[in-house]
């Protein structure tokens, strides 16, 4: 399947009715349109914003096995070193950090310079609360409670063009996230089968229960906003035959909802119906007792977070090029650890970005360090590099908008480490 | 052609009384503003979502409102009894803590034998094949009781208490355990004593597994019930606390925990002292010499009656009786109550009730999925077998019972709920229920309807049943067009159904 096709092209195939390039259209492609397409000019990359709630403990993640403080304070949840060369070691990056042997389907994408892990990075507040954590992680407004919209929002609210499509931006799940509250409405889907008005054909009376339904909520209030998507969505995921998707070059998603949402996530960014951002969630992450070195909890979410998205970026091909994964937790976890064999709250944390447009194959940040005198608060990875630093410069060069202070208000130090290409 | 958008229709559609109810929309009964949701601005304060209040007068439709506020839906009976001996009478008989469970209740969960266990007798499922039956009788007798108990604010109460004392019922033993939380903690307490309830939590077998409070040790404490215990259960996030704090807490609270397979009692609360931190502990500037359980004890003591808790405490339930965002003013009012009578929750719930703001706010607090579930259970007078069906239905909108992973409860404000997957869901439910499609839940409209001589005394008849007042009309000319000239009895599943997924119905 050629998933070069730009949206106009895609558009004009199937407006003449013909095949493009003698490739037969698949099933699921949209056999026509309810949002004008906008001319104005190159659009940015989609993005695909997951987070990983419960706090990831990411000094277990990308792992500084060169620092014998490392083994020191983790008598069991240390994972032994590169050299040993074994199955269960750390997958070795660049002679100072290593991967964790459950991200092994990452090796690839860090070998073809698509994934860069930015270290010692979070949110400079010094919460413990996974709940304000989340929140200020979301909205982008670290300490500040009065600002109620989320940063995906806000982005989607001060960039250049519209985009009318109800799939514009979604957030898989069942609630919709923090990040994506705001003026500019997102869908929130669980299912792109299940997501349709009193079965899969309608009937007549059908027809006419939606009608007066879209009249009830015919207002201007978010309840009403929220309601007409829900419809507009329904008439347009009706044009699409969902059933038959076959992920392209055998990625197999892992079983469960993150794996699920994923692969609808490619799906809609295949079937060109306007998608600019998708927020996934992974949760589990809050690993007090048990967390597991190379079995249990934690190394069993850690292999679905990378067979996930390892599976999404082979699915996606040559349309990676125009598409930016991010991914970020609330805090990262104490680098002692405790009595439960887990570990307790901590601060800084690593992120991943991945994409066609990512400066990969390298691990950014200033590293602090994890010996005693390096560490924050009780006993914390330091924060050296700004969350904002990492998605600013992603709205920047990647989603093409420029109003940096309206999407992280309060902020201006802006430290871009050239994570990424700008987006030509 | 279905795919109207507003403007087409608007241009299509030749009748001005059409054309004006589409103008107008439909806003929830009692909404004030054309808003009743948050409005969301970029960089605003969080918005107000009531007026200021100002003397709304008790009459027959503010209690109607206000039974519609307090239970998760009122029926005639219920109208009729608060019209008889007005609001206040009506909301005491409502506040006081049941003895037992209705008896129409009691008779459809006698057989359900796991709810009357022990720890020790529940920790018992715990093996292949058994595990999930103590959660699966639990969620199916909490369905039972919220549609058919005539203790309709005791019910709510139970849901409010079951979210601030929230414990996820799929980590490993908290499955079985939260059955004995359940009765043990929330009902037994949800109209009591706060220092009662919070004290009964802290002694939960399911709360200790759920939040790793038992493998906490002196050698390696663990902290995530006593931050949880401080900022979700008492002071709240900004109650004033510090990491300091925390710390303390949990060296206080080590040897908390639950009696362990060889144990005498298995599963039951057990404290143990040779896992203790015997040193001195310091939390919110007040030492605690060694002193075995009573150091946690004395800060329980301490917690209940602290200012930071009365504030948080109160707050949460004026965002769960009157507005998201919870006005100051009523905040203190609540505060004031809780301190006075020494967290007596029935008393903080009357001032709360008997308020302006309350009043200023009836019809107005978006209901989460569980409530719009249960009240259109109600008002259809639905036969319910609650299991797995209407569970799914709970989990597509993302509220599926005792299945909040973090312990902060379902969210408590609509810009969680209002999603396009949510709306969805609401309006298939309210399609299948009426027109009889649910496997778990079997309705029968036409007692409902049958004195109905038109199409428009059916729309009052099924909106007296289901929200105690008529439409107003932009709503009910919607309606009216929509049920044309068929009769009576064919139209009535689908004008029910409209009801429930009106704007109306969505609000409380």
């Amino acid at each position: 399947m050629n998933t070069k096709l730009s949206r106009r092209d895609f558009l004009s195939t199937f407006a003449s009715g013909i095949t493009y390039m003698g490739v037969r259209t698949p099933d699921w492609y949209p056999r026509f349109t309810f949002f004008a397409p906008q001319n104005v000019g190159p659009r940015g990359d989609v993005l695909v914003c997951i987070f990983q709630r419960g706090a990831m403990d990411g000094i277990n993640v990308v792992i500084p096995y060169t620092e014998s403080d490392y083994y020191k304070a983790r008598p069991t949840l240390a994972i032994p070193e590169p050299k040993s060369g074994k199955d269960n070691a750390i997958i070795d990056l660049d002679g100072k950090f290593g991967l964790h042997p459950s991200l092994r389907p990452f090796k690839e994408i860090w070998d073809a310079k698509q994934l860069a892990p930015i270290h010692a990075a979070g949110s400079p507040d010094p919460t413990h609360s996974h709940f304000d954590a989340m929140d200020y992680m979301e909205r982008g407004t670290p300490g500040e409670k009065q600002i109620p919209t989320g940063w995906l929002a806000r982005h989607l609210q001060t960039v250049a063009w519209e985009n009318k499509s109800p799939f514009r931006a979604v957030g898989m799940g069942t609630l919709l996230q923090t990040s994506l509250r705001g003026p500019v409405s997102a869908t929130s889907l669980q299912s792109i089968a299940e997501f349709h008005l009193g079965g899969r054909n309608r009937s007549d009376p059908i027809k006419q229960f939606q009608s007066a339904i879209s009249q009830m909520y015919s207002g201007s209030t978010p309840l009403d906003q929220s309601a007409s998507l829900t419809l507009q969505a329904t008439d347009m995921l009706e044009k699409i035959n969902v059933g038959t998707y076959k992920p392209a070059n055998s990625a197999a998603y892992p079983k469960g909802n993150f794996g699920t949402a994923l692969m609808q996530v490619a799906q809609l960014i295949k079937a060109e119906v306007g998608l600019e951002i998708a927020a996934v969630d992974l949760g589990g992450w809050d690993t007090h007792v048990r967390q597991g070195a190379l079995e249990g909890d934690m190394p069993d979410l850690l292999a679905e977070l990378s067979q996930g998205l390892a599976a999404l970026y082979k699915d996606l091909g040559e349309a990676m090029k125009k598409v930016t994964i991010v991914t970020m937790s609330e805090f990262g976890r104490r680098v002692a650890e405790n009595g439960g064999g887990g570990t307790d709250h901590g601060h800084g944390n690593v992120m991943f970005v991945m994409g066609g447009g990512v400066n990969g194959g390298k691990v950014y940040g200033d590293w602090p360090g994890i010996s005693k005198d390096k560490l924050d608060g009780p006993g914390d990875l330091a924060i050296t590099t700004d969350f904002r630093d990492v998605l600013g410069e992603i709205v920047q060069k990647r989603m093409l908008n420029d109003k940096l202070s309206e999407v992280f208000p309060n902020y201006s130090k802006f430290k871009m480490r050239d994570v990424l290409q700008k987006l030509a | 052609m279905t795919n109207l958008t507003r403007r087409d229709f608007l241009k299509l559609s030749g009748g001005l009384a059409a054309t004006a109810a589409a103008l107008a929309a439909c806003k929830p009964l009692g909404a004030t503003t054309d808003s009743p949701l948050p409005t969301v601005a970029p960089t605003a304060a969080p918005p107000t979502t009531i007026p200021a209040p100002t003397a709304v007068p008790i009459n027959e439709q503010t209690i109607a409102r206000a039974l519609r506020r307090l239970m998760f839906a009122p029926k005639a009976e219920d109208y009729a009894r608060a019209k008889q001996i007005g609001l206040e009478k009506f909301v005491d008989e409502m506040l006081i803590q049941p003895q037992g469970d209705d008896p129409d209740v009691a008779s459809k969960i006698k057989d359900l034998t796991t709810l009357g266990m022990s720890p020790s007798e529940l920790v018992e499922f715990d093996q292949d094949g058994k595990r999930g039956k103590p959660g699966d009788e639990l969620m199916r007798a909490t369905a039972l009781r919220s549609t058919y108990s005539r203790y309709q604010l005791y019910e709510m109460m139970v849901d409010f208490w079951t979210n601030h004392f929230n414990i996820y019922i799929r980590k490993n033993l908290t499955g079985m355990l939260k059955t004995a939380d359940d009765r043990d903690v929330v009902r037994k307490y949800a109209l009591g004593k706060f220092y009662d309830i919070l004290s009964a939590s802290a002694h939960s077998p399911a709360m200790m597994i759920y939040l790793d409070n038992f493998e906490s040790t002196k050698n390696k404490p663990n902290e995530n019930y006593a931050r949880e215990l401080l900022e979700l259960h008492t002071l709240g996030v900004d109650g004033g606390y510090t990491q300091q704090d925390v710390q303390e807490l949990a060296r206080v609270l080590t040897g908390w925990g639950v009696a362990g397979r060889r144990g005498a009692k298995p599963g039951e609360f057990e404290y143990r002292q040779n896992i203790h931190d015997t040193g001195t502990k310091t939390i919110l500037g007040k030492k605690y010499e060694n002193n075995g359980q009573q150091e946690g004890e004395l800060v329980l003591q301490a917690l209940a009656k602290h200012r930071s808790t009365i504030n948080y405490v109160s707050k949460k339930l004026v965002r769960r009786f009157v507005a998201d965002d919870p006005p100051q003013a009523l905040i203190a009012k609540a505060a004031k109550t809780f301190t006075d009578s020494d967290g007596d929750i029935p008393k903080v719930m009357k001032t709360l009730v008997m308020s302006d703001e309350f009043r200023a706010s009836l019809g107005q607090k978006f209901k989460r999925p569980y409530e719009f579930i249960i009240s259109a259970l109600r008002v259809t007078n639905a036969q319910v077998d609650p299991g797995r069906a209407l569970n799914n239905y709970l989990n597509q909108m993302g509220q599926p019972l005792f299945q909040w992973g973090t312990p902060d409860g379902y969210p408590d404000e609509a810009a969680a709920w209002a999603t396009t997957g949510g709306m969805l869901t609401r309006w298939n439910f309210a399609l299948a229920l009426c027109n009889n499609t649910l496997r778990e839940a079997k309705v029968d409209l036409t007692p409902l309807t049958k004195d109905a001589a038109t199409i428009d005394a059916a729309i009052d008849s099924l909106s007296m049943a289901f929200l105690g007042e008529k439409l107003p009309n932009e709503g009910k000319q919607i309606l009216t067009k929509f049920g044309g000239s068929s009769n009576v009895k064919t139209a009535t599943p689908m004008l029910a159904a409209l009801i429930l997924g009106s704007p109306y119905f969505q609000y409380r």
